[in-house]
């Protein structure tokens, strides 16, 4: 059940790449028909084309799949300049396109699997070097053998799209109430939950309803009963298990359990078969069912999952009248649809006015007298709005494993095409990211994902000759490394070869055969558009474009990728990415009156100085003596030149010794500390532009703006202007 | 101009403006650009910004730069004072705040009676859409010094005062 509905989410993002994806191919299509031809316009439409692909073959999209392949194909020759790129051919390109839309909207269950029995052939035509028919006769109805996107494939899938449909549910119900006429009595489970007994429902009313029904309670489950001092009244422990006469209708029965909490554990089935699961089971303690789901995917051996198939439940309705639907039912019928998307920009929206109620909720608090602030509504609503808030900001950030849950099912089908031996391990999956990334990264980590399993592991007979495990393994971890997010694959395979590598890049024209390379330079190779190693080519892999997406995708994101090989060890590929609106761990400081936020992942430590401590260099640089090491001090006045106030002596600012990954330390002068919290990172160029030495504003409890200063740029401004001095410049 | 023409052309050659004071002047800018008019509140400076932009305010949520209007179009920067008011304007997308001492009015005026800013030796006026005349319902003669209860009011170009473009130079 989860992992349907997990695959229905997963899918789901799938199809959304997949209309990106068409929109791409077709402005590049239709640009390449009207005569504008160059390399990226048919790089981008080949581009999306493989995505889409590669998307199809991991869903089991058959039909899709065979089409997508064949006009990468075509592309792919176009884009070596084996076929002419003409508009005649641009206008074949594009009913062609025409084609993958039906086939995907067929993969959607929308429509039909269309009939591309004409299309393929003319691409096929293409392939072959014939010129294109001029208008090709439509062949009466040919029946495309693979054009069967309901069967379960090899894999195992069966799509669902049935139960999204919400349309269906009206239709008269499969199993409708004729299968009564064999009048089997009745079996009821009945455990409220909490909800329910929030909402006053008395579980003793339903069952004394079920009772003037002719039901008998034959069995009280109170395994859950905890010791009398842990009991809590509102929650619902007891299972009852009733016995009813087979005469009465299920119509009878829905009504009876109308009022109850919808999440409370409701089935009823006639004796031997089950007729309804009016809800799903809902555990006790609920956490409980996430932890096991966590522990599910956090499980390496995604192997024993059995073979998902659509329960039959999740399908039926009760057959109660159309007209008379109880709320209950509508509960029944999300069970497909319950995760809705949402535009982020307006989800930033939602959370840019959620804020601002906060900060006018505490104006409008001080602005009252003493006695009114006392007043019980106050506190409420400043508890509602604080509330709200942070419910809107964990709708922004998001688990990583969204975007990892899809992996365990790619390598599984990997593994299956390769004929290799995988572990897969993931690791920091729980890792916080914003909504945004999580929605561009599927893509590059499936190339990431494919790469390491086609290119980097060896097959199993390599692993056992090099003394390896012949399982391999492909380590999948995120972790947030101050204000990035830091998500790696790697494989323990064969490593980069590089002599290879530059050796196609040279026979590609990639590099010219006499340039002189670094190891790294030949790593970063592989992220070149059109470079692939790869002898033939596969649906897997091979074609060339995937390292280039991953790149594409990632400097979208504003991050970059990092490519680190050891021959005969493995490979990393490792993507760097910003936090966008990021929650900023930040320490609020204070100068001349203007706060400021200095990112608490950047400070080392704060010291009052010691008279004499800090010393001047020249009447504009000082340096402070730490534990010997002279460190550069600046005040963030003097650097952004703002003020010109009365300095404050040393003895009576603080210090606050900031450290850069990559510029070494300094000393940030400042008045005071005053606070130290979580902040949401607001960008600077939404309305104006990027500002060197600030990285973004955040909105502060009383509504007034902080800037947040960018360490990184004001430690190598520091030090680059004169003052030289870093802790190992002068431990020396 | 042409947006605005495009924008209002339907409704009669029609157009509705906001006018406002700058260092005694009155100026104007088309309704279709405002967005809010807001009490003025000292704005968090910016460093290194050219000197007219006065810093960041929150526009709920937003981090949105306060303009001293009066400075960008070459006068002496505005005092502020209880009547000072920030205008929230729509700039190609992004919003900013401009400075202005007082709000005066909104008044429809008729496109034809626009008159472009004469060329004069000297004087810049690339940001002066137009001058057009109307009644002046709110201030009295004596502050605006015009005869009859008419008033000259130059119309701000809004796109032509380049924030971003010029922003975007300075980074």
């Amino acid at each position: 059940m989860s992992e349907d509905k997990e695959l229905d989410e997963i899918q789901a993002i799938f199809f959304e790449e997949c209309v990106e994806g068409l929109g791409t191919a077709e402005a590049g299509l239709t640009a390449f028909a009207n005569g504008d031809i160059s390399a990226e316009v048919i790089a981008g439409v080949f581009r999306a084309v493989h995505s889409i692909k590669g998307g199809a073959g991991a869903f089991g999209h058959n039909a899709l799949l065979t089409f997508a392949h064949a006009f990468e194909n075509v592309l792919d020759r176009v884009r070596a300049g084996d076929i002419a790129a003409t508009a005649e051919i641009g206008q074949q390109l594009l009913s062609a396109f025409d084609t993958l839309s039906d086939h995907v909207s067929a993969a959607m269950g929308r429509a039909d699997v269309p009939q591309d029995g004409v299309a393929l052939a003319g691409l096929n035509a293409l392939l072959a070097g014939e010129a294109p028919v001029a208008a090709p006769t439509p062949s009466p109805a040919t029946p495309e053998p693979s054009s069967q996107p309901a069967e379960p494939d090899e894999t195992g899938f069966v799509p669902v799209a049935v139960a999204l449909d919400l349309e269906d549910f009206d239709a008269p119900e499969v199993l409708a109430p004729e299968a009564n006429s064999d009048d089997h009595p009745w079996r009821i489970a009945f455990a409220p939950s909490r909800a329910a007994m929030a909402n006053g429902a008395e579980p003793l009313l339903v069952i004394r309803e079920l009772e003037r029904m002719g039901a008998r309670v034959t069995h009280a489950d109170l395994v859950k009963l905890p010791p009398l001092r842990e009991l809590e009244p509102e929650q619902g422990y007891i299972r009852w298990e009733l016995l009813l006469d087979g005469s009465v209708e299920q119509q009878e029965l829905d009504e009876c359990f109308d009022f109850v909490a919808p999440d409370s554990f409701i089935e009823y089935r006639r004796e031997g078969a089950t007729i309804a699961t009016a809800n799903e089971p809902e555990p006790i303690v609920a956490s409980e069912a996430e932890a096991v789901t966590a522990a599910d995917l956090s499980g390496t051996d995604e192997e024993d999952t059995p073979p998902v198939s659509a329960p039959p439940v999740l399908l039926i309705v009760p057959p109660s009248p159309p007209p008379a639907t109880p709320p209950g039912d509508a509960k029944v019928l999300d069970a497909a649809s319950q995760t809705i998307r949402i535009d982020v920009t307006r989800l930033d929206m939602l959370l840019n006015l959620v804020g601002e109620l906060v900060i006018r909720n505490s104006i409008l608090n001080d602005r009252l007298a003493a006695e009114d602030q006392e007043r019980v509504e106050l506190p409420q609503l400043a508890r509602l709005t604080r509330e709200i808030q942070d419910n809107v900001m964990s709708l922004r950030a998001q688990p990583i494993r969204q975007a990892f849950s899809r992996v365990p099912r790619i390598v599984r089908e990997l593994c299956a095409a390769t004929a290799k031996q995988v572990n897969l391990e993931v690791q920091g999956e729980g890792t916080e990211v914003d909504k945004s990334v999580i929605e561009k990264i599927g893509e590059p980590l499936t190339h990431m994902i494919r790469n390491a399993i086609d290119h980097g592991l060896e097959s199993a007979e390599e692993r056992i000759a090099a003394g390896k495990d012949p399982v391999g393994t492909v380590r999948l971890s995120a972790e947030q490394k101050g204000a990035r997010i830091v998500i790696r694959v790697a494989d323990d395979g064969r490593g980069i070869d590089r002599e290879r590598v530059r050796n196609k890049a040279i026979e590609k024209g990639i590099v010219a055969a006499d340039t002189p390379l670094t190891d790294e330079d030949i790593d970063n190779l592989i992220c070149a558009p059109g470079f692939s190693t790869a002898e033939t080519i596969s649906n897997i892999s091979g074609r060339g474009v995937g390292m280039d997406v991953v790149r594409t995708n990632v400097e979208a994101l504003g991050g970059r990728i990092e490519i680190s090989s050891t021959p005969g060890q493995g490979t990393s590929f490792t993507m760097v990415l910003p936090l966008t609106l990021a929650i900023l761990d930040g320490m609020i400081v204070r100068i001349d009156g203007q706060r400021y936020v200095v990112p608490l992942a950047h400070v080392v430590e704060s010291i009052r100085p010691d008279p004499g401590q800090v010393k001047a260099l020249s009447p504009t640089s000082e340096v402070i003596d730490l534990r010997g090491s002279y460190v550069p001090v600046r005040r963030v006045s003097d650097i952004f030149g703002l003020y010109g106030h009365e300095r404050r002596s040393p003895e009576e600012s603080l210090v606050i010794i900031a450290e850069s990954d990559m510029a070494g330390c300094i000393g940030l002068m400042v008045d005071t500390i005053d606070d130290r919290r979580e902040l949401v990172v607001k960008s600077l160029d939404q309305n104006l532009y990027p500002i060197t030495g600030l990285s973004g504003a955040t909105i502060l409890g009383d509504g007034s703006i902080a800037l947040i200063l960018d360490i990184d740029a004001l430690v190598s401004a520091a030090n680059s202007s004169g003052a030289r001095f870093t802790l190992k410049g002068m431990a020396a | 101009m042409t947006e605005l023409t495009e924008a209002e052309a339907p409704a009669a050659q029609d157009m509705k403006i906001v006018t406002f004071t700058l260092c005694g002047h009155m100026f104007g800018i088309a309704m279709t650009a405002l967005l809010e008019i807001r009490e003025w509140e000292e704005p968090t400076p910016l460093p290194g910004v050219p000197h007219y932009v006065r810093g960041v305010t929150n526009l709920r949520g937003n981090v949105v730069p306060v303009v001293g209007l009066s400075e960008r179009l070459g006068w002496p920067p505005s005092e502020t004072h209880a009547r000072s008011c920030i205008l929230v304007v729509n700039l190609d997308g992004k919003q900013a705040g401009f400075l202005v001492d007082e709000m005066n009015d909104i008044v429809t005026v008729n496109m034809a009676e626009i008159q472009p800013p004469p060329a004069l030796d000297g004087a810049d006026t690339s940001m002066i859409a137009g001058l057009v005349r109307v009644v002046d319902r709110g201030s009295d003669e004596n502050e605006t010094g015009r005869s009859g209860n008419n008033a000259m009011v130059l119309l701000i170009d809004v796109p032509a005062l380049s924030l971003t473009r010029h922003l975007d130079a300075a980074a």
